[in-house]
């Protein structure tokens, strides 16, 4: 079963952010401005910082590209809030709600702008 | 366990075998039909549900291969037995080993294809890149020849769709299947990886014999796939103990983060720079700001989901005349030919009406494929998926269900073959499971009947007609206990591990007409040739079982009366009669006698039937219909022992409740054997159904009773 890093609930919105709490967070304290990525407004650009949840679903976000560093926008909701479609590496994928609250990101100011589109 | 890595040997003088693989959504599927002809036959990976198509195809030069179309994965690797099929087909476990890998890219979302590339190239499989859809690509095309340079393998630009480039293709192919294998890429990785690799390394040589680079490919397959809750098959104890260690060792580490960053960071660097454009959007957005708008979004879904329903439910309906009557001639033409026995009788009683049986599920079989392969090719399966996802969601379906379970209002069989749409073998399951308690059009011809003679028209508040509500009340009914099961069902017979849901809305295209066309006949082969077969020998069975053992026949001189008394006779003296008889004790506290049991054990070969074998066994015929007044009034007359009425709108509410519930259609059950790949999945759906239907009528039942009802 899952061990209990993975029971942990998903980092919602830290407000304050001052511990690490996330199974990805284990290297860099988690900056201020950071969010996830159900969180974030629409076409609006953020880094992945880490994510949350379960092994398989975690490496199966890894494997589409949703990996630290990387750049993601959310390009569309669907009518009944749920899914997200995400653009990241020039792909566009659509996963549910509660799976985009797993991955926590860092909005980019403004002013570094451009994104992926 | 060695035997896990050795491919099933070719047959003598088997032609190559190439295996196309890719990401879902890339065109691999019309770029297999581009390349073969249509000769393709669909047959399932051992032990698991997943189809596999194989097709011949003629390359350049007058070489023939076999193609095999790999479902659509994103990485190879695996935690279920589903997703384990795309190594198990590239490497040959337990399947025929490729010669060479076709790997088909999209063009427009090209770095998370090469994701996959990149895993293929390390194992060091002869390969060749397809980069799919060219056509759509919009700003600078990727640079092909220096992706060839980079990752060591011929990379040729192609469209499916408007079949450019697929000549120079099958020349790559034919060259590459000539050529020697390309040496296996080697990508760096943190030094903490490389130590995890040397680990497993060893234990890969033992027991799977593979060494050098493959073992080192392999040792990042384990790293990355296995774990305490996979589902795997074939995989050595030893291996899971060592993968397990260096987890265990790897403390703060993320291994799977730190080898997926690695081949993504060997493609930012590398790749990218090769592959700027993207897809062509502007179209699709602006279709999907009408298609995903939350009013007209949903507008435009319920009224072609209308059109759908509606076309299985009526347009269907003179293609199904013309199969039954064609069925009725072969039987009158029967009877005039072959001489009256028991042949004659196993011929066309249970041969040709068992043909007869099957054929009928085709125009609707084919109807549905028609909307399926058009919605699927076009873009929109997704898109009604996405917007379907949340409400779907609540009761642990996937989106895509939607359309399988909207079918199963007009015919369950048809339905369940819908469910190939969604990719995951759970969630095929679980709609298989739900979709036989939909109100299906074989229902209502029984629901007719009951309540035309036991529900006397009249209004409801002076304005509500009750017999119009009783039929609606049924269809509410069987839907509200369709979500319940999924919501229990997926709770606990197809609990698994929660796996993300992943949705591409892929750019809006015109469907190809040919890969439709080819669809509905391929579905329609696989439901003659696999579900039909069990459907014609429990048609034949249930033929038996009405008429054996026999009574001797009236003479010719008998009158229509005397006929028919004497078929309710040998009813009651044929098998069916007796297992009525035998069932009567455990359908007696749902308010049922042998009678009503007969009619139910007819059912099974279609629910219509019950309405002829109640016929046959009040003494009115065979030749009736759920308009019957004869039959409506004999049933009024019907009285138990003790001269009370049988039929009391009480014992009507609970045979519809029991009609709803029960698994009682052996052509649904013949086409969840097909699609779940096996008898198990049919069994527990014939119990648990059949389980529920019972408890269901006993409720109401005797719950009435006790209310002063019945």
């Amino acid at each position: 079963m899952s061990t209990p890093q993975e029971d942990l609930a998903p980092p919602r919105c830290p407000a304050v952010p001052t511990t690490a709490a996330s199974a990805g967070d284990r290297t860099e304290p988690l900056p201020v401005s950071s969010t996830h990525l159900a969180a974030l407004p629409l076409d609006q650009v953020a880094v992945v910082h880490s994510l949350g949840g379960q092994r398989a679903f975690r490496r199966r976000l890894l494997e589409l590209g949703f990996v630290p560093g990387t750049p993601a926008v959310v390009r569309n909701v669907a009518p009944l809030g749920d899914p997200l479609e995400i653009e990241i590496r020039g792909c566009r994928v659509s996963i549910r709600r509660a799976e985009a609250e797993q991955v926590v990101v860092v909005a980019e100011p403004p002013a570094a702008g451009g994104g992926p589109r | 366990m060695s035997a896990a890595l050795a491919a099933v040997p070719a047959a003598e003088g088997a032609l190559p075998l190439v295996a196309l693989v890719g990401n879902p959504n890339t065109g691999k599927t019309l770029l297999f039909n581009r390349l073969t002809g249509s000769n393709a036959r669909v047959g399932n990976y051992p032990g698991i549900t997943v189809e596999r198509r194989v097709a011949r195809g003629r390359l350049p030069g007058g070489l023939d291969v076999d193609m095999v179309d790999v479902p659509g994965a994103y990485s190879l690797s695996a935690r279920s037995s589903e997703e384990q099929v795309a190594i198990r087909s590239l490497l040959g476990w337990g399947t025929p080993a490729p010669q060479l890998t076709v790997l088909v890219a999209d063009a427009t979302q090209l770095l998370r294809n090469l994701y996959l590339v990149l895993q293929v190239r390390e194992l060091g499989l002869p390969c060749v890149v397809a980069l799919n859809m060219m056509d759509e690509v919009q700003g600078p095309p990727p640079d092909h020849e220096g992706l060839s340079r980079l990752l060591g393998v011929p990379v040729v630009p192609v469209s499916a769709r408007t079949r450019q480039g697929l000549g120079a293709l099958q020349q790559a192919i034919v060259d590459a299947l000539q050529a020697a294998a390309p040496p296996p890429l080697v990508l760096p990785y943190p030094p903490g990886v490389e130590q995890d690799i040397r680990a497993v390394a060893p234990v890969l040589a033992a027991t799977w014999q593979v060494q050098g680079t493959r073992a080192r490919a392999l040792a990042l397959w384990a790293l990355t796939s296995l774990d305490d809750e996979d589902e795997l098959r074939d995989i050595p104890a030893e291996l899971r103990e060592v993968v397990a260690a260096r987890h265990r060792q790897a403390g703060e580490r993320d291994l799977d983060q730190e080898i997926i960053a690695a081949r993504y960071a060997w493609l930012d660097e590398r790749a990218a720079p090769l592959a700027q454009g993207l897809g062509r959007r502007d179209l699709t957005d602006r279709i999907d700001a009408v298609l995903l708008h939350p009013v007209w979004g949903f507008a435009v879904f319920l009224g072609l989901m209308l059109v759908v329903f509606q076309s299985l439910f009526s347009w269907a309906d003179p293609l199904i005349g013309v199969v039954e009557t064609l069925v009725e001639g072969a039987v009158v033409l029967a009877h005039a030919v072959l001489p009256a026995g028991f042949l004659a009788d196993l011929l066309i009683e249970g041969v040709i009406v068992g043909v007869g049986n099957v054929v009928v599920f085709l125009p609707q079989i084919m109807l549905l494929f028609l909307f399926v392969g058009v919605m699927e090719d076009s873009g929109y399966m997704a898109r009604a998926a996405y917007l379907m996802d949340r409400v779907m969601k609540a009761m642990g379906l996937h989106g895509r269900a939607f359309v399988p379970m909207l079918s199963g209002y007009a015919c369950a069989v048809p339905a369940i073959m819908a469910t190939r749409t969604m990719e995951r073998e759970r969630d095929r399951l679980l709609t298989m499971l739900v979709v036989p308690l939909m109100t299906c059009s074989a229902r209502l011809p029984v629901y007719t009947l009951i309540i035309a003679a036991l529900f006397p028209p009249s209004e409801l508040f002076g304005v509500l007609p009750v017999q119009g509500l009783m039929m609606m009340g049924m269809y509410l009914f069987s839907t509200v206990v369709a979500l319940l099961a999924a919501g229990v069902l997926g709770r606990t017979v197809l609990r698994g591990p929660r796996v993300p849901l992943i949705l591409e809305l892929p750019p809006f295209r015109l469907p190809a007409l040919g890969s439709v066309l080819r669809l509905m006949v391929s579905r329609a082969r696989v439901f003659l040739t696999d579900a039909g077969t069990v459907i014609l020998a429990c048609t034949i069975l249930l033929w038996g079982l009405l008429s054996y053992p026999k009574l001797p026949e009236p003479g010719p001189e008998a009158t229509e009366a005397e006929v028919v008394a004497f078929e309710a006779q040998a009813l009651e003296h044929s098998y069916a009669g007796r297992l009525g008889k035998a069932i009567e004790p455990a359908i007696a506290p749902l308010g049922f006698d042998w009678k009503i049991g007969v009619g139910l054990i007819g059912a099974f070969a279609a629910r219509e039937v019950f309405v002829s074998t109640m016929g046959l066994v009040y003494g009115v015929g065979a030749d009736v219909d759920e308009e019957s007044v004869s039959l409506r009034e004999r049933m009024q007359r019907e009285r138990r022992a003790d001269g009370s009425p049988l039929y009391t709108p009480l014992v009507g509410m609970s045979l519809m409740v029991f009609v709803a519930l029960a698994a009682q259609c052996m052509s649904t059950l013949a086409a969840v054997k097909r699609e779940s790949g096996g008898y198990k999945w049919p069994a527990f759906l014939f119990v648990y159904m059949t389980t529920l239907a019972w408890v269901s009528s006993f409720l109401v039942y005797q719950v009435g009773r006790l209310l002063g009802l019945g």
